[in-house]
């Protein structure tokens, strides 16, 4: 008989904290195009983010729950949700043989991104948009840091499409 | 008020009856697995009840 896993989190939450969730958007390429991988009943994978420990810390063992090794894990945007302010992060991973029974493998399509005023954040954010941002800048990342860029040396044409129409091939 | 998210993103919020009955049925339903209510409140974590509404006018 299969036994309840341990849990994805063991941070308990508290009003008083600003900041507590950790959200993270996992990519990979294969076959020339970018895929995502997000848990089966869920748009992206949430942990809570306990005093004290670092984000890297927590998505790297979050991300090893799912027998995934990040080549890149850069935070990306943040947001608020119920009050409280969630941290994206986005992971690039190795194509995975089998994402497992937990995980939706499927390709990322193109989505215009959440907009604000000038002064306000938008009133709504899908997480699609949160993908589309983490991806526009991880294709100027690509470009301008020379740490990711030697991570994902093959990434640099598959994230052509994100970047701006003036600066591609600069 | 307890939580507890499971491995395939599902979460469930409530009382501890609550949480523990929810889990037992996505347990049952999505994973094949039966859990006990020792199990599960072993993996809930602890969430701060929702804000009370607001007084009507």
């Amino acid at each position: 008989m299969a036994r309840l896993e341990p849990p994805v989190g063991s941070t308990a939450w508290s009003p008083d904290f600003v900041a507590q969730t950790l959200e993270l958007l996992v990519v990979f390429g294969h076959g020339g195009e970018i895929r995502s991988l997000r848990p089966v009943h869920a748009d992206a994978l949430r942990v809570g983010w306990a005093v004290g420990r670092s984000a890297d810390e927590i998505l790297s063992e979050l991300l090893a729950r799912y027998g995934l090794t990040p080549r890149v894990l850069h935070s990306t945007s943040w947001r608020h949700d119920n009050g409280h302010v969630l941290l994206t992060y986005l992971a690039v991973v190795d194509a995975p043989a089998d994402p497992g029974p937990h995980l939706v493998d499927e390709p990322v399509s193109r989505t215009e991104l959440a907009r604000g005023d000038a002064t306000a954040a938008p009133a709504s954010i899908r997480t699609a948009q949160v993908l589309e941002h983490a991806l526009r800048h991880l294709a100027w990342l690509v470009a301008d840091d020379p740490a990711i860029a030697a991570a994902l040396p093959e990434w640099r044409q598959l994230l052509e499409p994100y970047v701006p129409e003036p600066f591609r091939g600069l | 008020m307890k939580e507890v998210t499971c491995i395939c993103g599902w979460t469930c919020r409530g009382t501890e009856d609550e949480v523990v009955a929810q889990v037992m049925a996505h347990g049952r339903d999505a994973h094949g697995i039966e859990s006990t209510r020792e199990e599960i409140l072993a993996i809930a974590v602890e969430v701060p009840p929702p804000p009370a509404s607001p007084a009507a006018d």
